[in-house]
């Protein structure tokens, strides 16, 4: 691939990215949260047409237009997440859509081939197993083979080992390890630096949607890798205030909770919120962030644990109480939880309150209320809007963010939980939510930030907590922080980077 | 000029199209109905004038036409109501046939109450036997998780055959056939409009309009149309999901049941099998045409009832069979269902040749 | 003793009238559930149904012939299928509305066209009922033979219709892609299967079949076109493939016992009796809600359906 550059509105997902694969190796793609990872191998895959840049394989420059076009090449994509129907069989998801002979399924000799191809790559399982009784990592061998059966060349995996536990981790490089032995070239995407060390001949590491070098893996240390994937040092927008005797707000102990997947994903994670500062939580998407924003807002049940607000137990308490018990929550998903796009701007405003006297009589809601709040936030908090009764759904991002900002900062809470909260904004929005979030603090509010930005952490904390799987593997000053160790621990290296602090 | 102006004007007349165009589609509708028509060997001008005539050119006609409406109004109210909720209530007739036996009850056992009072009762106790046969659906849903369109459609099935039952025993009237004794004259809804058969029921049926326009202006209307527009957020900001499920329902089938009620109390004066010719299910048609909104739903109701009107007038006089109104009314949905697609395709190349 | 002997025939005439009774609803059953297998859920069956009778009607009417009049059935009702993929596949309006939209237009397009096609009359134009076919050999067993095998064709094609549907769906190439389209969509695009041409084949295919189910009360029960001569069955249909759990044998299983429950009822009301037989006629709308309530959310039901497929949604 070679000067692929794509667009997506405004935003340049890909610039000028340069990529090849060597036949019979394993080539990690690293990169945080929004490199390009994805959507150069999307690219790839024939998912998405790139505004310039050319793709060459077999030595033949190529289009691709659909994964079909891929599949004739010989390329095929594993998704993090996967395609397959769960009441059918092993069998049955592999083979539909091929191209068949005669009008019956030809389940035998189906099934002996993909006996065949798992013993040759290691792939142990049941053709005849229904999807829906399968382990994840079983699963996942089925979408490998599920590309095998269709003669491929180059098999891309997306983040393979999200869901997978470390023996299923093993097996699976162990399989990546074979596959390359028979000739096959693997692409594989991860974020996390021990995984390329391990499974991989060769490393690009991607960075804002440009490639940051190419290395070969037996020459590099993860630590090397670390800085290449981060590669910043701390940029000092918001002095740090010390919080480490202001009293605590917000307390979980050995919360544990599922995922939507019923798996758990959050294990006994602790977590101590002050009074009147910021705590970011780093981290790459998938570690738990989500179900921790909404353990706290009531919106997930908790397995076990505690969590206790303002000397409150609020743990499995319904999100109304939660919130009036003091916490204002603002989601990462704004349009589609956060805020309703049919609605207008007034009617956002009252979505946590609707019931207050303030906004309702008996029966009938208050539109003089109604009114007189959405013009004041409207004026207070600058935003754009050609009237507060039009529906939100014509605002622009940062001013639909402001709207929600403005609704539950409106709430005075003794804890304000964010969520990405300037993801996809323009630099002037982004300050103007930082700026909000420190009044906050400086008014005495616990303000917990999860943030997949490093840099946005780095802006505007005063602490910051680590989580990896599901758990807080470190939490520390502003000013003792190093990036490069945050970046291993956020790819799961937590010895490592104690050791380096010795 | 800024650009939000741009996007205002480029809007403004994407609405004029928006605007126009249903109308069109059903225009088309009627085309496609005369060539139907036609075809059958009947006079096509003759027959849309005597429809037109039927509708229009009586008093009589014209208060049947305000009789259905009254009808079509009510059920088509009560499907836009669930609708709104992402509620799929298809049971709109059954719950109309509960609320019929309900009217009817009152009707035949409050024989000597003071008129005013015993009609009041009559839709009172209609309004609760169609929000409660509503409910069981909405129960079922959100106990046990039961799909509400396949339970709705299979329980209008369970209505019309347990009227059935009790007009063949325990409140059959002496004599032949399987009617409900009559209801009292208390229970009558007075006309009012001498020569017609129109019935105070219209104003009813005007009342519930205004009152779904305000629903949705209260605290419970404001949380149940939210659930219904997003049932994350509504989660997220701490409403409470099954509360609103079984309130849309119970209100739903309760609007139905009225229609019911005044079915009987208006026009029949006796419950029997067969009171309602499928109001329950052209309502949901209604609903959808009318965005759920309570003067949408108004204007095609009251469109409907004057093609079902007409239609019967055509009927009699030129012997088109009636089945030619329902035929044309799937003719209007499908017309409009294709012109709202037309919308959304002019839409995109708007957009598109902005860029 | 020859009580006993009368008692016996009653019980083969009801249990062979239910079979009878059941064949409709079982070939609309079957057709839906094919449908629905690929993500279309059809509210307009009755309507294909009454297509389905009318044609069948006219083309024995004209020709005599009684397969030209089942195609004809198909075709008419094939049309309607056609109209309804269209507005839930291509345009994707509401399934619900286009279902009904369906259903009021194959009512009234029928009472039109058998009104264009045959005008006014008095005496009402007929058509000879279908023979039984009798099964040599078979049909004289005692107690058997008349009860399964002294039938017209359209009951044995039906029953034939239960292992075919099943082997179509659970053994072909074609079953499989149904299958997958109606259970993850966007699985079967991306390993290059047409997701809206196999959804129009299922719901075409699915309103062919009502035809014939719906040609059999002009053809076999009745041997003329009414009105609303269904009667409701295209809604007993929607509510077999639930009971079935989209499963041939149970659609069968529910068909059956529709028919045995309205034979017996029908026995009741012809005997003049004061039970209140509506209640059997309750058990096929019920029962469906309590298999549902049974399985708490675990229907078997496809997970795409009434779910409109657009491409390129990720």
């Amino acid at each position: 691939m070679k000067g692929i550059t794509i667009k997506f509105g405004d935003v340049v997902a890909n610039n000028n990215v340069d990529f090849d694969l060597l036949k019979g190796e394993v080539h990690g793609l690293l990169g945080e949260n929004g490199a390009g990872k994805t959507t150069l191998m999307s690219i790839l895959y024939g998912l998405y047409q790139p505004n310039a840049g050319e793709i060459i394989v077999k030595g033949e420059k190529t289009t691709i237009k659909s994964p079909n076009d891929a599949m004739e090449l010989g390329i095929a994509m594993v998704h993090q997440h996967f395609l397959l129907t769960p009441p059918h069989s092993v069998t049955e998801n592999i083979i539909v859509g091929l191209k068949s002979r005669g009008l019956f399924l030809d389940l035998a000799s189906a099934e002996k081939k993909i006996l065949y191809l798992a013993e040759k790559y290691g792939l142990k399982i049941d053709p005849k197993a229904t999807i829906a009784d399968l382990a994840v990592g079983e699963q996942q061998r089925v979408e490998i083979i599920k590309a095998l059966y269709r003669d491929i060349d180059i098999l891309i995996l997306d983040e393979p080992t999200s869901m997978l536990t470390p023996q299923e981790e093993k097996a699976l490089f162990a399989t990546l390890q074979s596959m390359v032995k028979q000739g096959l070239s693997i692409i594989f995407i991860t974020h996390k630096l021990h995984e390329v060390m391990e499974a991989s001949n060769r490393v690009t590491v991607l960075r804002g949607g440009k490639v940051v070098g190419t290395v070969k893996t037996s020459d590099s240390s993860e630590s090397e890798l670390a800085k290449m994937m981060v590669g910043r040092s701390i940029i000092e927008s918001v002095e740090p205030k010390a919080s480490a005797k202001n009293p605590a707000i917000l307390q979980l102990k050995n919360v544990s909770a599922l995922n939507n997947a019923k798996v758990k994903f959050l294990k006994d994670l602790s977590l101590e919120l002050r009074k009147g500062e910021i705590l970011g939580i780093a981290g790459v998407d998938g570690n738990g962030q989500a179900e921790l924003a909404e353990v706290i807002a009531g919106l997930r049940k908790v397995q076990s644990g505690e969590i206790i607000m303002d000397n409150t137990a609020i743990t499995n308490a319904a999100p109304r109480k939660i919130r009036e018990w003091g916490l204002a929550y603002v989601p990462q998903d704004r349009l589609n939880t956060g805020l309703i796009l049919d609605y207008s701007i007034a009617e956002n405003l009252i979505l946590d309150r609707w019931y207050k006297d303030e906004y309702s009589g008996k029966i009938f809601l208050k539109q003089e209320k109604m009114k007189e709040f959405a013009e004041k936030v409207v004026t207070d908090f600058e935003v754009k809007t050609p009237g507060i009764n039009v529906p939100v759904n014509s605002l622009s991002g940062g001013n639909l963010q402001k709207v929600l900002m403005a609704r539950e900062l409106a709430r005075n809470p003794k804890v304000l939980v964010v969520h990405n909260p300037t993801r996809g904004l323009d630099i002037g929005a982004t300050e103007y939510i930082h700026k909000q979030l420190v009044k906050q603090r400086d008014n005495g509010v616990g303000v917990l930030m999860i943030s997949l930005d490093l840099d946005e952490i780095l802006t505007v904390c005063d602490r910051l907590a680590v989580i990896y799987e599901g758990k807080i593997v470190s939490v520390m000053d502003r000013r003792d922080a190093n990036v490069d160790d945050i970046g291993l621990m956020m790819g799961g290296k937590v010895a490592v980077a104690s050791e380096g602090k010795k | 000029m800024s650009v939000l102006d741009v996007v205002t004007q480029t809007r403004n007349k994407l609405r004029d199209v928006k605007f126009f165009v249903p109308f069109a589609s059903a225009s088309l509708a009627f085309v496609v109905g005369a060539i139907i028509l036609g075809a059958t060997g009947v006079d096509v001008g003759k027959a849309y004038t005597i429809m037109f005539e039927g509708a229009f050119g009586s008093a009589f006609g014209f208060g049947d036409v305000l009789l259905k409406t009254t009808s079509l109004l009510l059920t088509g109210l009560a499907v836009s109501v669930a609708f709104r909720c992402k509620q799929w209530n298809i049971g709109a007739e059954g719950q109309l046939y509960m609320g019929a036996l309900g009217g009817t009850l009152v009707g035949i056992s409050v024989v000597g109450l003071i008129p005013g009072l015993a009609i009041f009762l009559g839709i009172i106790l209609s309004f609760i036997f169609g929000a409660v046969f509503a409910l069981v659906p909405a129960v079922l849903k959100v106990k046990f998780g039961v799909n509400e369109v396949i339970s709705t459609v299979l329980l209008n099935f369970v209505a019309f055959l347990f009227i059935s039952f009790l007009l063949h025993g325990p409140i059959k009237a002496p004599g032949f056939n399987p009617y409900s004794p009559e209801i009292g004259n208390a229970s009558q809804m007075p006309i009012i409009f001498p020569g017609t058969r129109l019935h105070a029921g219209i104003i009813v049926a005007a009342l519930a309009t205004v009152g779904v326009y305000y629903l949705w202006k209260t605290k419970i209307g404001f949380e149940i149309k939210s659930v219904g527009a997003n049932i994350k957020a509504a989660r997220y900001a701490g409403m409470n999901i099954t509360k609103s499920v079984l309130v849309t329902l119970a209100i739903s089938g309760g609007l139905a049941g009225i229609a019911g009620g005044m079915l009987v109390s208006g026009v029949q004066h006796v419950l029997i099998e067969g009171i309602s010719p499928g109001y329950g299910f052209i309502a949901v048609i209604i609903a959808l045409l009318g965005r759920q909104h309570p003067i949408g739903v108004a204007i095609v109701a009251f469109f409907f009832s004057v093609l079902m009107t007409g239609s019967e007038t055509m009927y009699r006089s030129l012997g088109v069979p009636s089945a030619f109104s329902m035929t044309l009314q799937a003719l209007v949905l499908v017309f409009v269902l294709v012109g709202q697609l037309f919308v959304v395709w002019l839409g995109k190349r708007k957009v598109g040749g902005a860029r | 003793m020859k009580l006993a002997g009368e008692t016996e025939a009653v019980i083969i005439g009801i249990i062979a009238s239910g079979i009878r009774l059941a064949t409709p609803v079982l070939f609309a059953g079957l057709g839906e559930k094919i449908a629905e297998r690929s993500g279309i859920l059809n509210l307009g069956i009755e309507g294909m149904m009454l297509m389905g009778a009318f044609g069948g009607f006219i083309g024995t009417y004209f020709t005599g012939n009684y397969v030209i009049g089942i195609l004809l059935a198909m075709a008419s009702a094939g049309i309607l299928a056609v109209l309804k993929g269209f507005l839930s596949i291509t345009i994707r309006t509401n399934q619900l509305a286009a279902g009904l939209a369906i259903w009021l237009l194959g009512t009234g397009l029928a009472a039109l066209l058998y009104r264009l096609t045959f005008g006014v009359r008095t005496a009402a134009p007929s058509v000879e009922l279908m023979p039984k076919i009798d099964i040599p050999g078979l049909s004289n067993l005692p107690g058997i033979g008349p009860i399964l095998f002294n039938h017209d064709p359209l009951v044995y094609i039906g029953f034939l219709l239960v292992p075919l549907t099943y082997i179509f769906i659970f053994k072909t190439n074609l079953g499989l892609k149904i299958r997958t389209v109606g259970e993850n969509p966007k699985q079967a695009d991306a390993l290059g299967v047409n997701v809206y041409k196999i959804r129009y084949l299922a719901v075409i295919v699915g309103g062919a079949l009502a035809g014939i189910g719906g040609a059999y009360y002009s053809l076999v029960q009745t041997g003329y076109f009414l009105e609303n001569i269904t009667g409701g069955a295209g809604w007993i249909a929607l509510a077999l493939v639930i009971f079935g759990r989209w499963k041939s044998q149970w659609i069968l299983v529910g068909a059956l016992i529709f028919g045995m429950v309205d034979a017996f009822q029908l026995g009741l009301q012809a005997l003049g009796t004061t039970l209140p037989y509506q209640f059997l006629l309750m058990l096929p709308y019920l029962i469906p809600i309590a298999v549902l309530v049974g399985l708490y959310k675990r229907t078997g039901a496809p997970a795409a359906l009434a779910t409109p497929y657009v491409r390129g949604e990720r």
